[in-house]
């Protein structure tokens, strides 16, 4: 069905046609054959009409309610619907998928898989959950959502996230994720609280198990390595370059970092 | 004038079913996509007799069984899949690479995560963006490897001068110059970002290579099939308007893979 054609649709028949499009049985505009339809989806709601524009997001909403009034649907299906709401930000969704995701211990007919795919929506989607919502999911199975629980609880309270870690099962690959998790809130710090986040990681990881812990002392090791002497040299060249020999400075040291090898060479 | 394989499978399903065949087919010539997937299995030449029979023969199934054209369609291709020509592994290219969204892999990598430590979407997507360009990505290696390099199925190009080399090598860097050559997504503007990925098949488990047909291709319109019956692997169609004078890419398919052996770095090209 061609874009032109959605647009004419009533508001009655989108529904059915994102049903269909969410299974992958309705012609999108993929970058790729094998793209996932949700963005194929994506791409054609921004050339919508406002209307039927509308009409989507309200089917995507309805169908979402529908997935946490019973729980079922084919998997396939139900994560695109879950990715498709989390791109379109509804706050109406979201509030439904934490609803459903507080409850999940009462819903066995869900998978973990999509379980877990509800939790990351929740993470990646704003308005976020509050750390005690966090902190409820992870006391439900400790094994299965801690990851998410962590990734949730950094967006909002990363010292509280930081006193989750001893919690964490004591796995290196999820050692691994958590380092990458870190590294991400680190970036999005202001530089003054940097030092501190890192210190505090550091200082409770002997707390942790040590398969565990091993990859996330790497990233901490990693954020306090002093510049190496190689660092200053092309800084010092790049600096030469764009200024001219005349102008640049003789000396480059770093206020934050100790190192004695700064010199020009 | 010899028969195309199209008509000489649709003589083959019997009395009745071509005209059914033909109806929806024409039927579709108004949609522009539609209307270029219909052109394209009259164009098909990479499948046998009895698989081109067998999926058209599906085709008028559905359609008898109530589903909607469309449906029907990709129910019988989903029935057909990697039907064309296998290139014999001593003689499959040593390194791959394709082009897909960035969205895309981020899910991708988020999904093989689940449970093994539970990046998200959008933190796969911060990382891929992050360590594109990198040799040494840290701790996010052992994630890209686990992450399928397609979904269901993975299509990918080589370099068929030097089946060692690095496909990308001899394509523009640009994004549109990458879609143009391998004739990806049309007049997409938004949401498009490209992931570039490299890998060695043997290191990837080596699994079996295939020319590409309409059945991989489902409803996509930009595949394009190769009109060489006897060729080993697809080419892509550049897209137009093709200011560069970019030459078709050799395409194949293979059944879904992990990044194993992804080599590094990625490339994260943005539009």
């Amino acid at each position: 069905m061609s874009r032109t054609s959605i647009n004419d649709l009533s508001h009655a028949e989108i529904g059915p046609w994102l049903k269909r499009a969410l299974h992958g049985q309705e012609p999108l505009p993929r970058l790729t054959p094998d793209e996932r339809p949700h963005l194929g989806i994506l791409r054609l709601e921004k050339r919508f009409k406002p209307a039927a524009r509308d009409s989507l997001r309200d089917w995507c909403v309805q169908l979402v309610r529908e997935f946490c009034a019973d729980g079922r649907g084919e998997a396939a299906y139900l994560e695109e619907l879950i990715s498709l709401a989390a791109a379109l930000k509804s706050p109406e969704a979201v509030q439904m998928l934490a609803q459903l995701a507080l409850g999940f211990p009462q819903m066995p007919q869900i998978s973990v898989e999509i379980q877990l795919a509800v939790l990351a929506a929740l993470v990646d989607t704003p308005p976020p959950q509050t750390p005690a919502f966090w902190e409820s999911i992870r006391n439900q199975a400790p094994e299965k959502y801690a990851g998410h629980a962590l990734s949730g609880m950094l967006a909002t309270n990363p010292a509280q996230a930081i006193a989750m870690l001893p919690g964490m099962p004591d796995d290196e690959r999820i050692g691994q994720a958590t380092a990458l998790k870190l590294e991400l809130a680190w970036d999005e710090l202001p530089p003054k609280k940097r030092f501190q986040f890192v210190q505090d990681v550091r200082e409770i990881l002997e707390h942790c198990g040590s398969r565990f812990a091993g990859p996330v002392k790497v990233w901490a090791d990693s954020k306090e390595e002093p510049c190496t002497a190689t660092t200053y040299v092309i800084l010092n060249a790049a600096l030469r370059e764009f200024h001219g020999r005349e102008c640049a400075a003789r000396t480059y040291t770093s206020r934050l970092l100790s190192c004695s090898a700064a010199s020009e060479t | 004038m010899a028969r195309s394989p199209y008509e000489q499978a649709l003589a083959d399903l019997g009395r009745g079913a071509p005209r059914q065949v033909r109806r929806v087919f024409k039927a579709w010539s108004t949609d522009p996509a539609l209307g270029q997937v219909a052109k394209n299995v009259a164009d098909e030449a990479a499948l046998a007799r009895a698989d081109f029979g067998s999926l058209l023969s599906s085709f008028v199934a559905q359609l008898a069984s109530g589903s909607s054209p469309v449906e029907s369609w990709l129910t019988a291709c989903r029935a057909h899949k990697l039907k064309g020509r296998r290139i014999p592994e001593a003689n499959c290219p040593a390194i791959f690479g394709r082009a897909k969204g960035l969205d895309d892999h981020a899910a991708s990598i988020s999904k093989a995560s689940r449970g093994r430590g539970d990046l998200t979407k959008e933190q796969a997507k911060k990382l891929l963006l992050k360590y594109s360009g990198s040799l040494n990505p840290i701790e996010l290696d052992s994630f890209l490897r686990d992450a399928p390099l397609g979904n269901y199925f993975v299509w990918a190009t080589f370099n068929p001068d030097d089946p060692r080399a690095d496909p990308f090598d001899r394509l523009p860097l640009s994004h549109g110059g990458i879609c143009t050559a391998l004739g990806l997504g049309g007049d997409l503007t938004t949401g498009n970002t490209l992931i570039v990925l490299i890998w060695n098949h043997r290191a990837s488990g080596s699994p079996p290579v295939h020319r590409p047909t309409i059945a991989e291709a489902e409803i996509y319109p930009y595949y394009r099939p190769h009109p060489d019956a006897d060729a080993p692997w697809g080419l892509t169609q550049p897209l137009p308007p093709n200011l560069l004078e970019l030459q078709p890419q050799p395409e194949v398919v293979m059944p879904e893979t992990t990044g194993q052996g992804l080599r590094l770095p990625f490339r994260v090209v943005q539009a």
